[in-house]
């Protein structure tokens, strides 16, 4: 049975469709996250399951027991809200005890779990200070903190680690997948964020405009894009129009069917995933790698790598991909994308 | 912490400096005439000084009963409007009403409005029901008019509280009463501080409700204030102001010093 399934959600605010016939579930101790762009309606979902959101429609249940009329306080999800929703008026200690206390525990296993969990986050010495005499990231984790010290069933985080500063964020977003999984608490968890979502989840959803449009693992959502959404979406991309003839579209050595009445195709090329060789090298292909022919028209120096505008015959529009080998404007060359690297829709 | 206090501490001086500019220019005159036998202008200071006034405004019991008066009605007063606002103002706040519009509205309406036959009236209903020359239809005068701008002042302390603080609160398991007791409340409190003051300060203060329902039994601090003055004695009339300053900046410290401490040290803990 799974631990938290949802069931045709829907909500309508007025003429917007925050929630339009979502299903889901999260099965064992798995972290499923949920992607789209802003207002895709990925907190409404969360919000929804933690009782804030009434549903026009659909069911949810929660380890098989039906939770959709349940009040907030009494269905043991806690949620990570995105702007953290400290109380400013108590101290780390309180913050963090303020669920325990509400069960009803005696006051020396309060603090022995406070102090487990001010340790387990890193916020020894912290426990006397008020939220705004914290960093960002200090904050962040009283948040994590009084979320996971009640033993949820389920864990919410809403954009966990948006409100931090990119380096500190590449390094937390480790940080939490470890921590879920030592806990092994079973973790819904929302961001904008699709390079975070795919490098910590287990298995993502794709919503766009209330809608899930595609579900899977990360290498599935990435590798196996179902739609133009999606595989723009995700990863870095380079994206052409290329025209569409009876169902047929043909860019560089490929052609492929696809649907009759559509009159320009889109190529999502993952722009990281070109090899770049110089246009007359002898280079051996795989059947399925798409074959470019161009002249680098520009050149931006990136650190690790460079930047090229590329201008490829019979299409009008400039490429541009990341390649680490320095070539110079002006040059002919050869770009080879192998399958899987690119997607027509 | 250190540098958010000392600029606390600077903002403080400021506002209390920018308060006695405000306050001083009329309050040495009023503590010179209290003091005065003779004050013929255009002396900068009155001719003869004097403490018989002090001491006659002492000897008749008058005053003091007046002012023992004023307080009991202004503290009664913050204590009902506070306890009818709490309720309807959160309401207000976290239910959207477009309440404030009209709040604002019957806020700025006495501005607008002339007061006097709207007390005279009351007056004359409370005469009816038996209310008229006592203490509590005063006080349910100033209730009711001060509950306007105690409402307006503590549905905007509500609304600056994100919903987000009570909606954790309610997510590890708070209900509504508790979630309101242990986080909206304590965040609340300089707002009801503020609006406690508010009202405490303007009945301190009423003349007309106070003047035409108390009338003929009771006289509240301003009205005998107002009865000194109209019988030409300045001094009298001085003499009782600076008094009825006296409870009102005790209300301020006792009030600012009491609910801060207790809020600081984690009322909602
Ligand atoms: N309380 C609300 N009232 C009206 N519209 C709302 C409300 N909450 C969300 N919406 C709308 O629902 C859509 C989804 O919002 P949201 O769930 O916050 O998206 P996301 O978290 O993916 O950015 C947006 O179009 C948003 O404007
Ligand atoms: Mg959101």
């Amino acid at each position: 049975m799974a631990v938290l399934e949802g069931v045709n959600l829907k909500k309508y605010y007025g003429k917007v469709h925050a929630l339009d016939d979502v299903s889901f579930a999260i099965e064992g101790n798995e972290l499923l996250a949920v992607i789209g762009p802003s207002g895709s309606g990925k907190t409404t979902l969360l919000r929804s399951i933690a009782g804030f959101v009434k549903l026009d429609g659909g069911r949810i249940f929660l380890h098989g027991e039906d939770i959709t009329d349940l009040a907030p306080e009494k269905r043991n999800v806690a949620m990570f809200f995105q702007n953290y929703a400290l109380w400013p008026h108590m101290t780390v200690f309180e913050n963090i005890a303020y669920g325990l206390k509400l069960r009803k525990i005696d006051k020396k296993t309060i603090k022995e779990k406070v102090e487990w969990a001010l340790e387990f986050l890193g916020l020894e010495g912290l426990a006397d200070r008020k939220p705004s005499q914290l960093s960002g990231g200090q904050q962040q984790r009283v948040a994590l903190a009084r979320a996971i010290v009640v033993e949820p069933k389920v864990l919410l985080l809403d954009e966990p680690l948006s409100n931090l500063d990119a380096k500190i964020r590449l390094r937390i977003r480790f940080e939490l997948k470890a921590l879920q999984q030592k806990l092994g608490i079973p973790t819904l968890y929302v961001t904008h964020d699709q390079e975070e979502a795919l490098s910590i989840a287990d298995r993502v959803i794709v919503m766009h405009e209330g809608k899930i449009l595609q579900s899977g693992t990360p290498e599935e959502i990435y590798r196996n894009p179902r739609n133009l959404f999606v595989a723009d979406f995700v990863g870095m991309n380079t994206i052409v129009k290329v025209p569409a003839e009876n169902g047929l579209v043909k860019v560089g050595n490929i052609t492929k069917r696809i649907e009759n009445e559509q009159k320009t195709a889109s190529v999502v090329i993952r722009a990281d995933e070109v090899n770049i060789v110089d246009a007359t090298a002898d280079v051996s292909t795989k059947e399925g790698d798409l074959v470019l022919i161009g002249v680098i028209k520009d050149r931006l120096y990136l650190g690790s790598k460079y930047r090229y505008e590329v201008e490829v015959e019979d299409i009008n529009e400039p490429l541009f991909v990341n390649h680490e080998v320095d070539v110079a404007p002006g040059k002919k060359v050869k770009m080879i994308v192998p399958e899987g690297s690119y997607f027509i829709f | 912490m250190k540098r958010f206090s000392i600029w606390k501490l600077t903002l403080k001086v400021v506002v209390i400096i920018l308060i006695l500019t405000l306050m001083v220019g009329p309050l040495v005159g009023i503590v010179l005439w209290s003091f005065a036998r003779r004050w013929y202008w255009p002396s900068p200071i009155p001719q003869e000084f004097t403490l018989r006034f002090w001491h006659d405004v002492f000897a008749q019991g008058r005053v003091l009963d007046s002012l023992i008066l004023s307080v009991t009605v202004a503290l009664i007063t913050v204590a009902l409007s506070l306890a009818l606002s709490l309720p309807a103002a959160y309401g207000f706040a976290r239910y959207k009403l477009p309440i404030e519009r009209i709040l604002l509205i019957l806020f700025l309406m006495p501005q607008a409005f002339p007061q006097l036959p709207v007390f005279i009236n009351l007056a004359s209903i409370f005469g009816r029901i038996g209310l008229k020359g006592n203490m509590w239809g005063i006080i349910l005068a100033h209730t009711m008019a001060s509950l306007v701008f105690s409402l307006w002042i503590i549905t905007a302390t509500f609304k600056a509280i994100p919903v987000e603080l009570e909606q954790a609160a309610q997510n590890l398991g708070a209900s509504r009463l508790k979630v309101f007791w242990t986080i909206t409340f304590p965040l609340a409190v300089p707002g009801l501080i503020a609006g406690s003051i508010f009202v405490f300060l303007w009945s301190m203060g009423e003349f007309t409700a106070a003047f035409f329902i108390g009338a003929p039994f009771i006289q509240t601090a301003p009205v005998l204030m107002y009865t000194a003055s109209m019988g030409y004695n300045m001094q009298i009339a001085s003499v009782i102001s600076i008094i009825l300053i006296i409870p009102s900046l005790l209300f301020m410290i006792l009030i600012e010093r009491y609910l801060k401490a207790e809020y600081i040290s984690g009322l909602g803990g």
